[in-house]
């Protein structure tokens, strides 16, 4: 019987770090080095935390009740000791610990029961191989979600932590980009609590529970652990013996008042929650006919479903479906861009589509209008202006054009290479500046060279 | 300049004070009740966020041990 429990840390979207104005942008792709700081965050000697981020605040209270929590309307910051050089003021304040009242408790998602939420500080981000410190990261406003240990599989964590995402994508609440970190508890019947520390991929996790579930079938663990899986070796190594609430000699926050939030509050960020992706998954599929693996794809991200839902009332499901998961998703792709970068206006989307439907433009000339939404759209009524399909008449003309111009590939046709009409279809399509029709181009073709 | 030997003897006492004190932290039934301080608001709103270059600049000109860009803290050196 194997028991896994886990701590996810999200990062919480915002502008601002938890106790101070820096930036909270972090990592190298996306900022330079130390240049998000403050005497704050870089824990200078009397430097203190301002008021904790409200935008942070309001996060973890969307994420708590979207995990069904109980919100405890007034908790205190706590002081987590530790000495390691991403932590420069010796202490990450915390609304964790032993005396804590976290602010969200006893929830439970997907037959998951959760043990609490809370908000806290994240260290800096240092890097064991070169020492390097980057505080950058130092004081980003972090939730950790704690889950009761009631996973029984890897393949059990892996599914629910990816709805958890989802869920929490649709509520804006933690930042994509960044991912998340975990800690994972994993148990066997008879044996201690392994806690595997920090593993920050879907992809690891899993890896790492099973890995750990086989070395612990063999050698059954007699005392508690922190380990670090390994990727390379694909082993868990041992850390240290498991640290206690103790050993972090937490106290109360002397710097920071009462984190208080009022009912109305709550009751307002309950409101802003939108239709979640297991509730909006059903009536998708029921609303739209459509099966459960396309519908999984449509809502996985809120910012595609939304986006489907506007487009499909005006030119309809399949054409929308089209369009939406295929056509649209492979520009974000294409341009290694999230969804959530594009500024799409549906009436825009409408304009384009309603275009293809009424025959006025072609499909690859709607695709390269589309490819021109990077990242924001605009009004298609131009370029669809200037890009009017051609008639039957035209594209004739155009077909006896290719069929002049390349006469060994018409030669290749007739002698049975039946891919050589696809050099000619091109032929065309570069001549027409893409306004004629493919399907028809080829039939033509293969029409005329018979 | 103190020995080799005497900075793990420092290390280790200081190692066990501090495990005292955690101990004693621990013994310690309940926390004060009320905040230690005293704001009118609890959350302060946010602003767009701000960069200090020359902040960078300045911990780094102190450091002891860095590079261009970071300040470096080997294990077992601190």
């Amino acid at each position: 019987m194997v028991k896994i429990g886990l701590e996810i840390h999200g990062y919480l979207l915002t502008k601002e770090k938890l106790f101070c104005k820096c930036l909270s942008v972090h990592g190298k792709k996306y900022t330079e080095p130390n240049i998000n700081i403050c005497p704050i965050c870089t824990g200078q000697p009397g430097s203190k935390p301002l008021l904790p981020n409200e935008e942070a605040v309001k996060k973890l209270i969307q994420i708590a009740l979207v995990l069904k929590c109980t919100i405890n309307k007034s908790v205190f910051w706590q002081r987590k000791h530790y000495s390691w050089p991403d932590l420069p003021k010796g202490f990450q304040s915390t609304v964790s610990g032993p005396y804590a009242i976290p602010n969200g408790v006893n929830g439970k998602f997907m037959e998951i029961r959760i043990r609490e939420c809370h908000l806290e500080e994240d260290p800096a981000a240092w890097n064991p191989l070169t020492g390097e410190i980057d505080y950058n990261r130092s004081g980003a406003p972090l939730v950790e979600i704690v889950t009761e240990p009631d996973f029984k599989s890897s393949e059990e964590v892996i599914d629910w932590i990816k709805n958890l995402i989802a869920a929490l994508g649709y509520v804006k609440a933690i930042d994509k980009q960044s991912g998340i970190k975990a800690d994972v508890n994993v148990s066997i019947k008879g044996g201690k609590k392994i806690e595997l520390k920090n593993i920050n991929s879907t992809r690891k996790i899993k890896e790492a529970i099973e890995i750990e579930i086989a070395r612990q079938k063999k050698d059954i663990p007699k005392e508690e652990q922190t380990r670090m899986y390994d990727e390379n070796d694909r082993v868990t190594k041992l850390m240290r013996t498991k640290e206690n609430a103790i050993d972090y000699r937490f106290i109360k926050e002397v710097d920071l008042p009462y984190l208080n939030v009022d009912l109305k509050l709550i009751n307002d960020l309950k409101k802003q929650i939108p239709e979640l992706p297991q509730e909006r998954l059903k009536r998708i599929i029921k609303d739209y006919k459509i099966d459960k693996k396309t519908a999984s794809i449509l809502t996985k991200e809120i910012e595609i479903v939304d986006l489907f839902e506007k487009v499909c009332k005006k030119v309809g499901v399949k054409l929308a479906l089209i369009w939406v998961l295929q056509e649209f998703l492979s520009v974000v792709n294409y341009n290694k861009m999230s969804v959530s970068d594009f500024n799409i206006n549906p009436e825009h989307f409408i304009e384009l589509l309603q275009a293809i439907k009424d025959n006025k433009i072609t499909e690859s000339k709607a695709q390269e209008i589309l490819r021109k939404w990077v990242p924001d759209s605009f009004s298609p009524k131009d370029e669809i202006n200037k890009n009017i399909k051609i008639s039957k008449e035209e594209l004739n003309k155009f077909i006896e054009q290719a069929i002049k111009e390349n006469p060994k590939a018409v030669e290749d046709y007739k002698k049975g290479f039946k891919g050589a009409i696809n050099f000619l279809v091109g032929s065309v399509m570069k001549n027409s500046n893409k306004r004629a029709d493919f399907k028809l181009t080829k039939e033509m073709l293969e029409k005329k060279l018979k | 300049m103190i020995s080799e030997k005497e900075r793990k003897q420092i290390e280790t006492e200081s190692k066990k004070l501090l495990e005292k004190f955690a101990r004693k932290l621990w013994e310690i039934k309940g926390l004060p009740k009320e905040s230690m301080i005293i704001r009118d608001k609890s959350m302060r709103k946010e602003e767009n966020g701000c960069s200090d270059k020359e902040l960078k600049k300045r911990m780094l000109a102190n450091a002891k041990n860095k590079n261009d860009d970071f300040i470096i803290a080997k294990e077992k050196s601190w």
